[in-house]
């Protein structure tokens, strides 16, 4: 019965060694761990010439230096359990990398076979690898091409190992690297000393030991400190200093250097890489959505459609979430406080008027931020985001800004607070602030609302285009601000280039989808049920509060003389030129520093939840549950089938763009149907704003001094007087873009 | 002697900011994977360390590693003497996931 070989497959981790273990074990393994530690240790047998083989696969490790579990695992196997053969398993994409430990294993004398796998990737990806000559190089070791995945190779490997597990190959060269002469001199001294010590001798590989010794390695130092070696230790401690001493470096720097210079030249002789890398699908799909031209106009067109989906394809949704709100849902609030003794008190007030009309008036844009963070997330899974930093870097750049600016300017479409602290990812503290000043126009999730609520009462159809102006603008002001500011504040030195790796493209996963808008959406519900229920309570206080009334008119005041309206009147002449005086928008732009949620919210108290509400509307009779229910199931129907049509339409729309095209949308509804589809917030709207005004409110929703939570980010990163500066800056910068957007549409006779 | 491990080391002495693999292979005219093992070789020295919070976007998120919004930025390394500039995580911002 011939004997019995062990062999070992060790290499980097990811270089294919446990499909090569797979391929020559089959079925035949055992997974365990290593003694002592939580390493998985797999071993298989197969049966090589005929001999059964018992094969061990090492840990992924980058070097025998110990410097990890996994790289002591292995060198400890190679050293003490003398396997018959080690066959190294090296990338060949990757050669340079893998090619280090290859040379620690040859130095400690392993019987190596040298499998170059992935030679299959290598080759598709052009490279020229001269193998005999690589083989040559590193001393004649028998060296095998491989692609494991496909069975490539195996059989020449499994032939390799028997030739080195049988001693068939030629004895072991003079030693393949030598190091700097100072080097080389205090390695023969330990040599020598290691010689004369016959139990470490037989141990340990004499120049190997001597090598570790003078890399100060402190796991081979405890070892033999443990077995009593002080004095070879004593030795190589002086050479260390000697060498240091007289050539200023120490022996372990010395020795890795000279490792990778070898490396180096191994590589030069025997690898061509391809002169340009070759070109991927997703280098294929970058050459266009990252050309330096189309980049800007592809990104541009994107975000059109993303906001073509957000404002028209959620729309039948949110008027069905809203007739929800305004119907069923408050006569249930009422006729439930009717039934306990409660009905037409001022809680009933507070209840409908304010929590319902406040936080309702909010959770009807759930669908809307759902289709905004389902379009961000589609952007983001497939690695789109990353290459619109990336095309604005190249803008920013010719700005004169930092690219890197824009990472947190992207963050700052979610919500501005992460943006303010996403800014410390830039290195000096003026690109900090700078960015911080800029991120505060990028538009969050909370002013959607606005953009949506006022495009669909003054737009209809057309609302997508005001939400995407408006987004272009939040970016146009942000740049201007920066390219303003560094030629004034922040005249320093130019910003180094930003380098970036573009992650492939990728399919964006369901489940990964999902996560992003769930995360998202719940975070908004919850700030809305939380943060906005206490600010509805305390703008329906105000609102109750008579001004110039006696105090027994509390909550029986037209919202415009009570104390609220009395407030805000006093403001609201400073917004006359941007066409907008009437208390109640000053009233929103106020409440709107707490939260910009809270814009909406506060309209929604002053215009709906003042008006008839529905419990006093019924004339006729009270639908009965039954009657609600039906109506909702029906509703919802008909939700979907609008959302369907809407999300087909955003092709032709799109097309549409393109001035001689004229694509006919999709019109699922009869001809003379009409839908209800305004809300009684938009028909309030509609009285209280000339559509120009309306566009100079949203302007100045966008601009304004950002919300509380980001006011105090700000103050945290930057200080009081940085954010004092900000927050009256953007209110100006705010206020004059209305009033010139305003002026400019009378000018232009567009009132 | 100087060495090209000495050379690399020198590299970041210059510069004030962290540095990328890229950026420092572009100079020296090493092999990006040969860099990659030198780099290696002084973390492990405790003279470079790596930038954190620079895998991803929002320094302060816990979930920075597996953030989606942001691309993948190249690891960069940065001497590691003088204090670091460490952030306290804390729960996840808005866009990371
Ligand atoms: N194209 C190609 N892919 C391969 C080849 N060999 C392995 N792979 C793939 O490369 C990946 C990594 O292979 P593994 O065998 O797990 O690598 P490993 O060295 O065991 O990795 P660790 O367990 O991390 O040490 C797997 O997806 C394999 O399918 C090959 O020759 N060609």
């Amino acid at each position: 019965m011939p004997k019995h070989y062990t062999i070992a497959l060790a290499g980097n981790p990811n270089a294919g060694k446990s499909t090569i273990f797979n391929a020559l074990t089959g079925s035949h393994q055992h997974v365990g761990n290593w003694p002592g530690k939580t390493v998985e240790k797999k071993q298989g047998l197969a049966h090589i010439g005929g001999r059964e083989v018992a094969i061990v696969d090492l840990p992924g490790a980058y070097s025998l230096t110990a410097y990890s579990v996994e790289e002591t695992i292995t060198r400890d196997f190679i050293v003490h359990e003398h396997p018959d053969a080690v066959v190294a398993v090296v990338d060949a994409t990757n050669l340079e990398r893998n090619l280090y430990m290859v040379l620690q294993m040859i130095e400690l004398g392993a019987p190596l076979v040298l499998a170059v796998n992935m030679i299959d990737v290598a080759r598709s990806q052009h490279f020229q690898i001269d193998l005999s000559e690589l083989a040559r190089r590193l001393g004649g070791i028998p060296l095998v091409a491989t692609a494991a995945r496909q069975g490539i190779g195996l059989a020449e490997l499994q032939d390799a190992i028997l030739h080195v597990s049988n001693r068939e190959c030629p004895a072991p060269c003079p030693p393949l690297l030598t190091y700097p002469e100072p080097v080389e001199a205090a390695i023969a001294d330990l040599v020598a000393r290691i010689e004369a010590d016959a139990g470490l001798a037989g141990r340990y590989p004499a120049r190997w030991l001597a090598i570790k010794l003078l890399e100060n390695e402190a796991d081979m130092i405890d070892r033999l400190k443990a077995t009593g070696h002080t004095a070879l230790l004593e030795a190589a401690r002086r050479h260390i200093a000697r060498i240091l001493a007289a050539h200023g470096e120490d022996p372990e720097t010395l020795i890795v250097d000279q490792r990778y210079a070898f490396i180096s030249q191994v590589f030069r002789a025997t690898v061509v890489r391809p002169a340009e890398k070759t070109r991927t699908p997703s280098d294929r799909i970058d050459a266009v959505l990252t050309h330096r031209w189309l980049g800007l106009p592809v990104f541009l067109l994107l975000m059109w459609i993303v906001f073509q989906v957000v404002a028209n394809v959620s729309a039948p949704m949110l008027n069905l979430v809203d007739s929800l709100v305004a119907g069923p849902l408050s006569r249930w609030v009422a006729a439930l406080l009717g039934a306990v003794g409660m009905g037409g008190t001022w809680l009933e007030s507070l209840l409908i008027d304010g929590v319902l009309a406040g936080v309702g008036g909010m959770l009807v844009f759930v669908p809307v931020l759902f289709f905004l963070y389902l379009a961000i997330a589609l952007l983001e899974d497939s690695g789109y985001m990353a290459r619109a930093a990336f095309v604005m870097d190249r803008f920013m750049h010719m700005l004169g800004l930092h690219g890197k600016s824009f990472l947190p300017l992207l963050v700052g479409f979610g919500c501005n607070v992460p943006a303010i602290y996403a800014t410390r990812t830039l290195e000096h503290q003026d690109d900090r602030r700078l960015t911080a000043f800029m991120t505060t126009f990028m538009s969050c999730g909370a002013r959607l609302p606005v953009y949506v609520i006022f495009g669909s009462a003054f737009f209809g159809a057309a609302s997508g285009h005001l939400i995407f102006a408006m987004y272009m603008l939040g970016i146009t002001i942000a740049i201007l601000t920066g390219f303003l500011l560094k030629r004034t504040l922040f005249k320093n030195k130019p910003t180094p280039p930003f380098v970036m790796e573009l992650p492939p493209y990728r399919l964006p996963t369901l489940q990964s989808v999902w996560l992003h808008i769930w995360e998202r959406t719940s975070k908004f519900i919850r700030g809305v049920t939380t943060t906005l229920a206490a600010a509805s309570v305390v703008v329906w206080l105000l609102l109750a509060i008579p001004i110039g009334q006696p105090l027994d008119r509390f909550n029986q005041v037209a919202p415009s003389d009570s104390l609220f309206g009395a407030l805000c009147r006093g403001l609201a002449p400073a917004f006359a030129p941007a066409g907008f005086d009437r208390w109640e928008a000053t009233g929103a732009l106020v409440t709107g520093l707490a939260a910009k949620e809270v814009v909406v919210s506060t309209l929604s108290q002053i215009y709906v939840g003042a008006s008839d509400s529905p419990v006093q509307a019924a004339d006729e009779p009270a639908p009965t549950l039954l009657d609600d229910l039906g109506a909702i199931v029906r509703e919802l129907g008909h939700a979907a089938l609008m959302t369907g049509q809407e999300l087909v339409n955003i092709v032709p729309r799109t097309l549409n763009l393109i001035p001689v095209l004229h694509v006919p949308e999709l019109n699922l509804l009869p001809e003379h149907a009409s839908i209800e589809n305004d809300t009684a917030l938009e028909a309030a709207l509609r009285g209280a704003f000339t559509p120009l005004a309306a566009v100079a409110f949203n302007v100045f929703v966008l601009l304004y001094t950002p919300c509380m939570a980001t006011v105090a980010a700000m103050r945290q990163e930057f200080g009081l007087r940085w954010t004092l500066f900000h927050a009256a800056y953007t209110l100006g910068v705010a206020w004059l873009a209305a009033v010139l957007v305003y002026q400019g549409g009378l000018l232009l006779g567009l009132g | 002697m100087t060495t090209t491990l000495r050379q690399v080391l020198n590299i970041f002495e210059e510069s004030a900011h962290p540095l990328s693999l890229a950026e420092i292979a572009r100079d020296l005219g090493v092999e990006a994977g040969v860099l990659e093992g030198m780099l290696q070789y002084w973390v492990h020295r405790g003279r470079l360390r790596e930038v954190s919070g620079d895998a991803a976007i929002c320094p302060m998120c816990s979930k920075r590693e597996s953030c989606a919004i942001m691309p993948d930025m190249p690891r960069r390394y940065e001497l590691a003497t003088g204090s670091r500039n460490e952030l306290p995580l804390s729960p996840n911002c808005l866009c990371c996931k």
